[in-house]
């Protein structure tokens, strides 16, 4: 017998409501991944980007609704606190790969990318109404790269009580460029609360969390259920441990002055990836069939290739691009930034490991 | 979203992503140089005008030609050697994001 949908008055309140229903309500469920290697706790190297490859399994699943989290502890040297940059995730680069070597997402410069396409900021009523999680505030473990706490400088009115009062006693975001002259314009390229700094003499550990939604023109951020008939690898790349932060010697730690580069990798925890798996069976089968049925499932998808370039000491440059159908079949649009500069605060050796290393 | 087919076309970077005429609206955009032609199909690239985003300076006087392309009746902007930069400023990052079609069939998933 065919279902029948009731017809009657609904006089019972929806948590109740058992009555078939011809609306398909996703209902996901994350399925914790750890990387290949069988841990979560890869070790990263210190001057050299680590791989790490998650196994996507044959499901359907929802890419923008995952992400993928853990925490970073930053060693110091004695007498030093150890600085991290949060602005950015720390991954140089990412690539969704089916088994037999083709790109799906092909994310080269990944951390430049988002730098320079994700969202840098958010008001700070935001950042505070995102619940503790969020907040740099909380403990330095609970700050979370790529999400960073983005108050505004203090200098633009924003108290900087603010921060000592929110920031407690493991970590707290430095304030350099306030209250120097020297400095002030330094604002425009690396505000002082994109970096994460440790109290004398203490490491640093700060989360991070990438959520693949948020990265911008890729497979990732299209928010819809996808299948696949065989695993994928999601391949992980982290940036050199140099490039994820620095140590600040006592004398430097209120100017982030005389900086030096880390010597011991960050080490990393709790890595994992969360997948979103649907698990309303309609919506499954639906689109399991989709996909085994003649022609597959078909979905335009933007997909972005990055490239940075060096143009030199000059002031001036053009940069040219020859574009054809390697790129994709069209064209969405082309992006095209310079990146930050060092943060000049630094000295020259650690500059080449300020946010756009 | 604003697309163009891909064939062989060389794009001249006369780039400006902050270039302040948010009066004009044309505020970020690339073009497209077909050597002699230069009906110039734009490009518009996103919206960065968050204010933490590094400014790179760029003179109005740079600006070569700009106005309203016919086909698509979106602003344009062409410009020569108008990418300045202070010395620090060296690397400059490229995204062209292409459309590609993701098939996901019985052999698995591929874009093409």
């Amino acid at each position: 017998m065919d279902m029948v949908e009731n017809k009657e008055p609904n006089l019972l309140k929806p948590n109740f409501d058992y009555s078939y229903k011809k609306e398909l309500v996703s209902q996901y469920k994350y399925l914790q991944l750890q990387p290949q290697a069988g841990s979560s706790s890869p070790t990263l190297n210190l001057n050299s980007t680590t791989q790490t490859v998650f196994n996507i399994p044959s499901d359907v699943w929802n890419l923008a609704d995952s992400y993928i989290s853990g925490t970073m502890t930053f060693a110091l040297l004695a007498n030093n606190s150890a600085c991290a940059f949060v602005h950015k995730p720390p991954v140089a680069n990412m690539y969704l790969r089916n088994r037999s070597g083709t790109n799906i997402v092909n994310l080269t410069n990944f951390s430049k990318y988002w730098i320079c396409t994700a969202r840098a900021c958010q008001p700070a009523q935001d950042f505070l109404a995102a619940g503790p999680i969020n907040q740099v505030s909380e403990t330095a473990a609970q700050a979370l790269a790529g999400n960073p706490c983005m108050f505004n400088n203090p200098a633009d009115a924003l108290d900087s009580q603010v921060f000592a009062a929110q920031t407690a006693s493991q970590g707290r975001i430095t304030q350099a460029g306030a209250g120097s002259g020297a400095l002030v314009s330094q604002r425009s390229y690396v505000s002082p609360q994109q970096i994460l700094q440790s109290e004398e003499g203490k490491a640093l550990t700060v989360a991070f969390k990438l959520d693949l939604g948020r990265i911008p023109h890729t497979v990732f951020s299209v928010n819809r259920d996808l299948y696949s008939t065989e695993i994928l690898d999601l391949v992980v790349e982290f940036e050199p441990g140099t490039s994820m932060g620095f140590n600040v010697p006592t004398a430097g730690i209120a100017t982030l002055n005389a900086a030096s580069a880390l010597v011991t990798a960050p080490t990393l925890a709790n890595y994992n990836l969360f997948l979103s798996v649907q698990q309303n069976p309609t919506i499954r089968e639906k689109i399991i069939s989709k996909c085994l049925a003649e022609g597959g499932l078909k979905l335009l998808v933007p997909y972005p290739t990055v490239y940075t370039q060096n143009i030199g000491a000059s002031t001036s440059g053009q940069i040219q691009i020859r574009v054809n159908s390697a790129y994709g079949q069209r064209l969405l649009r082309i992006i095209l930034r310079n990146l930050y500069p060092p943060i000049r605060l630094l000295s020259v050796a650690t500059s080449t490991t300020s946010p756009v290393a | 979203m604003d697309s163009v087919p891909l064939q062989n076309y060389q794009v001249v970077m006369a780039n400006r992503m902050d270039w302040d005429l948010n009066k004009d609206k044309l505020k970020g955009s690339a073009v497209f140089d077909y050597g002699n032609y230069r009906s110039l199909a734009p490009v518009h690239v996103d919206d960065f005008s968050d204010s933490n985003r590094p400014l790179v300076d760029c003179a109005e006087s740079d600006l070569v030609e700009s106005g309203r392309d016919l086909l698509t009746g979106k602003d344009y902007l062409y410009g020569k050697n108008i990418l300045t930069k202070t010395a620090v400023d060296t690397t400059q990052l490229y995204a062209v994001i292409g459309q590609k079609l993701l098939i996901s069939d019985a052999s698995g998933v591929k874009v093409v």
